[in-house]
């Protein structure tokens, strides 16, 4: 961990209390942990301590989907038993087997990440761990891993952030660094997630053995468009094709998932 | 012997002053309860509360005395721990209501006495300074050092611009 932020000590030093607590990494990680969500991750902007201490507390690490909140990943517990898609397809809303398990075989859903409302819009499918691709529901969000009711995060900015106008946005969402690709996509981490899509109902899997993640979320979004006849990806295409573009010639890594989950679900917005 | 409730214990601050407080208000500190456990004849002898001045003291026991029949907290409820910040009781509100400075001192005394409950309720307040602030904003309320070169601030606001609000 670095060193604390050592503040100028001339020796009539008017702060010396709160001085020592934002230097002790057990007080400023509990102040922190009380923070609501959002405003946690830009808190690791204030110095090197505040960001150290963010990285080295596993309940701050927890909260910002960087580490799993149990030791091992949940498991669907059908896994590759049958053909995964068709068979979720039939079972839909009654497949009982189909749940998430922990090690001790209790039963839970996972929690989705909220961060990732600034771009896609998810929601568990009935009784059966699928989620489905669409567009924002209000009652998907209750986390219990968000600290309080948060304005923040409801409706009106997710419209925004979807909004073609917001091209500034968007190209920080898709710069490479950015923090979301690291984050789990479910808390706690899966490693194998369907997903049924609104528009063509087929399912996709996405599996991670370390623990899915937002990127590979993302990624499984992005294999899908590229392999789905009806998914705005090939319109798009379609639309290159004119200019001489063939789909043929493009590659998964051609396809902006981000920007096309924008473009899509914001036509799917105002509709 | 005097019950329980009714006994007293002596307390002896940082700068030497003495004072008498009622057992259990004491015992809210996990630190105190200990030590009296530890000396076995509790109002005999002056319990020395080293890092704690008489003005941050008394009002440490001032919350001591208004919270001296809460539930004693379980140990495993640390899960539970993370509570809203608005959930401040307002007699705690009141209560915190004092310059920035006493705030920490409290902080640093509830962390050094083992008071759990007393110690969340000076994060959460602090918490809820730095709520909707810039961290150039948390910076100059609390003074605090931006110690990141230009570079590393650059790439930290790079990782984690999508997350902010426009």
């Amino acid at each position: 961990m670095a060193s604390p932020t050592i503040l100028a000590m001339d020796g009539d030093n008017p702060t010396p209390a709160a001085d020592a607590v934002f230097q002790t990494a057990e007080l400023v990680e509990n102040i922190l942990l009380s923070l609501p969500l959002k405003e946690l991750l830009p808190a690791q902007k204030v110095c090197k301590f505040f960001k150290a201490c963010i990285e080295g507390s596993i309940n701050a690490q927890i909260v910002l989907f960087c580490r799993s909140a149990r030791p091992g990943l949940l498991r669907l517990r059908n896994t590759g038993a049958r053909s995964e898609d068709q068979d979720v397809l039939d079972d839909y809303g009654i497949g009982h087997d189909t749940s998430y398990y922990t090690k001790n075989g209790r039963r839970v859903t996972p929690v989705i990440n909220p961060f990732m409302r600034r771009f896609v819009v998810v929601q568990w499918m009935n009784t059966t761990p699928v989620l489905i691709l669409q567009r924002v529901s209000p009652d998907w969000d209750e986390s219990e891993y968000l600290s309080g009711p948060d304005e923040g995060w409801d409706e009106a900015p997710v419209a925004r952030s979807f909004g073609l106008n917001h091209q500034e946005q968007l190209s920080t969402l898709r710069s490479k660094g950015a923090s979301w690709r690291r984050m789990l996509f479910l808390q706690p981490a899966c490693e194998v997630l369907k997903v049924k899509c609104n528009k063509t109902n087929q399912v996709f899997t996405i599996t991670n053995s370390d623990g899915i993640t937002a990127q590979d979320f993302l990624d499984g979004v992005r294999r899908h468009w590229f392999d789905c006849p009806t998914c705005p990806f090939d319109r798009k295409f379609r639309h290159r094709a004119r200019k001489g573009h063939g789909k043929d010639d493009a590659t998964y890594a051609d396809v902006n998932p981000i920007g096309e989950a924008s473009c899509w679900l914001h036509s799917l917005n105002t509709r | 012997m005097a019950s329980e409730g009714e006994q007293t214990v002596k307390l002896v601050s940082s700068d030497n002053v003495e004072i008498v407080t009622e057992r259990k208000v004491a015992e809210r500190s996990m630190l105190i309860k200990n030590m009296i456990e530890d000396l076995g004849a509790p109002g005999e002898e002056p319990i020395p509360i080293m890092n704690v001045s008489e003005a941050v003291l008394r009002k440490v026991l001032e919350w001591c005395t208004h919270h001296k029949n809460d539930p004693a907290p379980s140990q495993d409820d640390d899960a539970d721990s993370r509570k809203k910040t608005t959930d401040i009781e307002d007699w705690d509100q009141k209560f915190m209501q004092v310059d920035q400075e006493m705030l920490f001192e409290i902080i640093l005394a509830a962390n050094y006495m083992d008071i759990k409950a007393l110690l969340d309720v000076g994060c959460k307040t602090v918490a809820n300074m730095i709520k909707g602030k810039s961290p150039e904003e948390i910076r100059k309320t609390f003074n605090i050092q931006n110690d990141f070169t230009p570079e590393e601030e650059d790439q930290i606001r790079r990782e984690n611009e999508w997350a902010e609000d426009r």
